[in-house]
């Protein structure tokens, strides 16, 4: 038997990343309604000193590849959200790969400023099937037991999503008893989806952020979705 | 099916409950537990053992198998074809002093002693109801037939918030932690086990510690319930060694940690005192920054639109008070966090100081923190805060005037815990006049709405021959008291919990019903020269127990009495993320610490510019 020392202080943040596709069947109103949407998110955060303090944003997209769009940061020191522009194709392993070496860091710097830093949450966004047959690979390697600092991955499909795809990327989170993981109904406008999604996110961030310490508050469904938990 | 207890045995029975965490994977094998305990049986009474182990085992599904009887060899329902949906750890707790409470007359119809019944959890996962105020009630209960200490293991992928929590419920000499994983293998004297279907036959035989133990003949009881938990100790070990056995060949049991429990805690920084006092910079509103700066503290107040007065009457933003009790230098304050500065919303902590020549031996003082989703804590914690210190003042004078013979400790945690019973009452009555005092009539409202912690101390004044004195600290909910000595802070109570989530999930007044509820009493010797401290945790959970830079900047600057302005400063230190209300009542005890000499303090001329 070991008696432990028991860590009775620290703040506590909440890493939030935003890991969106920008492949070429992005093009149009789905990607002008996320780059519509981005600083709307960096408004709401900023403009609350509360829960900007206690929550983290970073954006990656990807298409053929993935790039940090906006590494983690705490929103009021950013001045201005970059837009999304598309091209290629669909490469989920690039997406996740890149998650992956984005969180290890982040989380080792978070660390060594005396946070507490709590499980990592990705708002995962995508129309398309992967286009990288390898994908479920790279998002073990994310997600699986062996990664201390797994995240929870919420996950939305638009138009032209894979149900399935879209469900697998979500990952169980035991607290709330569900994946999130929704895909847009056929039929509803794609541009108007997106915003929806993003109205949520910008809710999730917020009411997260707005307790003593920080903790995931889910998001709603926005409206035009299929739960896939629930299919 | 199993037989029951063998009656003729033991005078003494001890029950033992243990819940398991249906995540964890040991539940699956926890089947070979009946196996053992029938050994451990025959072990002890080859050794003339008095007490009987009478066990229940608990698997703590969203529907626990309550209806287990104690036996000692336990009957074990685990369906594994059932997909475990969690670990509900509060449904257990909830039932368990009535539990035990009929199997406790049982056994006594039977002509058995009873001893203090011991509560064991495996967990691998924090739970998934409420656990905290069932916990409290099982270890705190008015009724006679409450646990005696916890044993609470623990897989390595629990972080340190749950433990925190629990840490949080209980006094620390109630409970023993100890954590599963693989790296305890080599603790334990045996060959590596590769395959996780270890007989029950190996587990017994790898039980290490068993013989070491010394065991007294049958003596009196209370000879005996010294032992008990040693005994415990060595009956969970019996459980666990094997248990460990198969878990460390198993797969890890990582996957259930959730993102309440932080993945990752700060590496502790590195303790160094400056040794050069370098100014510190200031934020926009003059506070000390302390690492980063917090978003508020970036534009000053009456610029941003985010430092707003209150909705009601008042927002009690700063309050202080300073004063000597004979030999003793106080001071308390309170200030606004800045959550409530942003959400228009007053300071929902307090604090009373009170002392005066009808009772000069005692000083009494009190700190409570309004629990934030509470409507009415604000009102609650102030009326709380000044009561309590009245009732004592009152109760102890009573007591003094009738005798010479100042009161014993003993006759003072009864007089505190009825001066908690009364601050608790006086609650529920108030006229409208009261600072922040609910606008409804007292019927209309969930006493729920009035939740606050409470914290007071009873402190000696005057010296005694070697300065030394004790005072008396009695709690209810996360308020810590600590002592700072030479720069060094020391928690006295329980480590605060640091992941608070769940509404009203700390330990708050009012106690409702008539028989629940009571303090925790500790008893706390202040060495002379040290500084004693009640505070709420917005400054407690920055503390960390001194680790933190909080805990080394506020350590070097309150290791002295200091003047009202320089503490007020330095209780508005600026960090990011600390938004919490902060109170605190500082009492200095003599000889105080002389300030640093101006050697020390100034820049040498060398490295002046």
């Amino acid at each position: 038997m070991t008696s432990v020392k028991v860590n009775d202080g620290g703040r506590q943040v909440l890493p939030f990343y935003i890991l969106c596709d920008e492949s070429g069947s992005m093009q149009g109103a789905k990607l002008d309604a996320v780059n519509q949407g981005l600083p709307k998110i960096h408004q709401a955060v900023a403009s609350s000193p509360i829960v900007n303090d206690k929550v983290r944003v970073g954006v990656i997209s990807f298409s053929d590849t993935a790039e940090e769009l906006v590494p983690l940061t705490m929103l009021s020191d950013l001045t201005q959200m970059p837009g999304l522009v598309s091209k290629g194709g669909t490469s989920y392993t690039a997406a996740f790969t890149v998650a992956k070496s984005a969180i290890d860091r982040d989380i080792a710097n978070l660390k060594s400023s005396g946070l507490q830093v709590l499980r990592p949450v990705i708002f995962f966004i995508s129309d398309g099937e992967p286009t990288s047959p390898d994908w479920p690979t790279a998002h073990a390697a994310l997600t699986g037991t062996s990664n201390p600092y797994a995240p929870h991955i919420l996950s939305f499909g638009i138009t032209g999503a894979v149900g399935q795809v879209i469900l697998d990327v979500a990952t169980d989170i035991k607290r709330l008893g569900k994946k999130f993981a929704w895909l847009a109904d056929d039929g509803t406008d794609p541009g108007t989806v997106v915003m929806e999604i993003i109205n949520q996110l910008i809710a999730t961030i917020v009411a997260s952020g707005s307790n003593q310490n920080p903790v995931l508050i889910p998001p709603k469904p926005p409206d035009g979705v299929i739960d896939l938990d629930e299919v | 099916m199993v037989t029951d207890v063998e009656s003729s045995k033991g005078d003494y029975v001890l029950p033992l409950v243990l819940v398991v965490d249906p995540t964890t994977q040991v539940s699956e094998r926890v089947q070979c537990l009946g196996d053992v305990l029938a050994r451990l049986s025959q072990e002890m009474s080859s050794k003339g053992v008095i007490a009987e182990p009478i066990i229940k085992v608990i698997v703590a599904n969203s529907t626990p198998h309550t209806a287990a009887p104690y036996l000692l060899k336990p009957e074990v329902v685990f369906e594994s074809e059932t997909k475990s949906d969690g670990f509900y750890l509060g449904r257990v707790l909830s039932g368990l002093v009535d539990d035990v409470t009929q199997e406790v007359s049982r056994q006594k119809m039977n002509g058995k002693v009873v001893l203090k019944p011991q509560l064991a959890v495996i967990a691998a996962s924090d739970s998934g109801d409420s656990w905290e105020s069932p916990l409290t009630e099982v270890f705190a209960a008015a009724s006679q037939y409450r646990f005696g200490t916890l044993h609470f293991y623990y897989a390595e992928s629990v972080q340190s918030q749950f433990v925190n929590r629990l840490g949080g419920c209980l006094p620390r000499e109630q409970y023993v932690l100890g954590v599963f994983d693989s790296e305890e293998q080599d603790s334990v004297p045996s060959k590596p086990v590769t395959s996780p279907d270890i007989s029950t036959q190996t587990a017994v035989a790898m039980i290490p510690r068993w013989p070491s133990l010394e065991l007294k003949p049958r003596r009196r009881l209370r000879e005996y319930e010294s032992r008990t938990s040693e005994l415990l100790l060595v009956v969970t070990d019996m459980i666990l060694a094997p248990l460990r056995l198969i878990e460390s060949s198993v797969s890890s049991v990582m996957e259930a940690l959730d993102e309440s429990v932080p993945v990752a805690a700060p590496d502790d920084p590195p303790i160094t005192k400056p040794t050069s006092p370098e100014p510190m910079a200031l934020s926009a509103n003059g506070n000390p920054i302390i690492g980063e700066a917090s978003s508020i503290n970036k534009s000053p107040w009456w610029n941003s639109r985010w430092w707003n007065v209150g909705k009601d009457e008042v927002c009690r933003e700063v309050e202080v008070d300073v004063g000597t009790a004979a030999d003793l230098a106080i001071i308390g304050l309170t200030t606004r966090g800045q959550s409530h500065r942003y959400g228009d919303l007053p300071n929902q902590d307090s604090f009373a100081i009170l002392h005066d020549d009808l009772v000069p031996g005692f000083l009494f003082v009190a700190v409570s923190d309004g629990v934030s989703n509470a409507r009415f804590s604000g009102y609650a914690s102030r009326k709380l805060v000044r009561c309590v210190v009245r009732a004592l003042h009152r109760r102890v004078l009573e007591r003094t005037q009738d005798s010479d013979t100042p009161p014993s400790g003993d006759e003072l945690r009864e007089i505190g815990s009825a001066a908690f019973w009364e601050a608790s009452n006086a609650l529920l009555s108030w006229n409208n006049f009261e600072v922040l005092a609910p606008p409804e009539e007292p019927d209309e409202i969930d006493p729920a709405e009035f939740s606050a912690t409470l914290t007071v101390a009873i402190i000696p004044v005057g010296s005694s021959t070697d300065g030394n004195r004790r005072a008396l600290v009695g709690f209810v909910g996360d308020s810590p008291c600590y002592i700072l000595n030479d720069e060094t802070w020391q928690l006295v109570t329980p480590a605060t919990k640091s992941g608070e989530t769940l509404n009203n999930a700390t330990a708050a007044l009012p106690f409702i019903g008539e028989e629940s509820g009571d303090a925790t009493w500790l008893d706390v010797p202040i060495a002379a020269g040290s500084t004693f401290f009640l505070m709420t945790d917005g400054f407690g959970t920055s503390l960390a127990s001194g680790r933190s830079s909080v805990g080394v900047f506020l350590g070097a600057e309150w290791s002295r009495p200091r003047t009202v302005v320089d503490f007020l400063r330095t209780a508005e230190f600026d960090r990011a993320g600390e938004d919490d209300d902060r109170t605190v009542v500082a009492v200095w005890t003599p000889p105080f610490m002389s300030p640093p000499s101006i050697e020390e303090s100034a820049p040498s001329l060398a490295e002046s510019v």
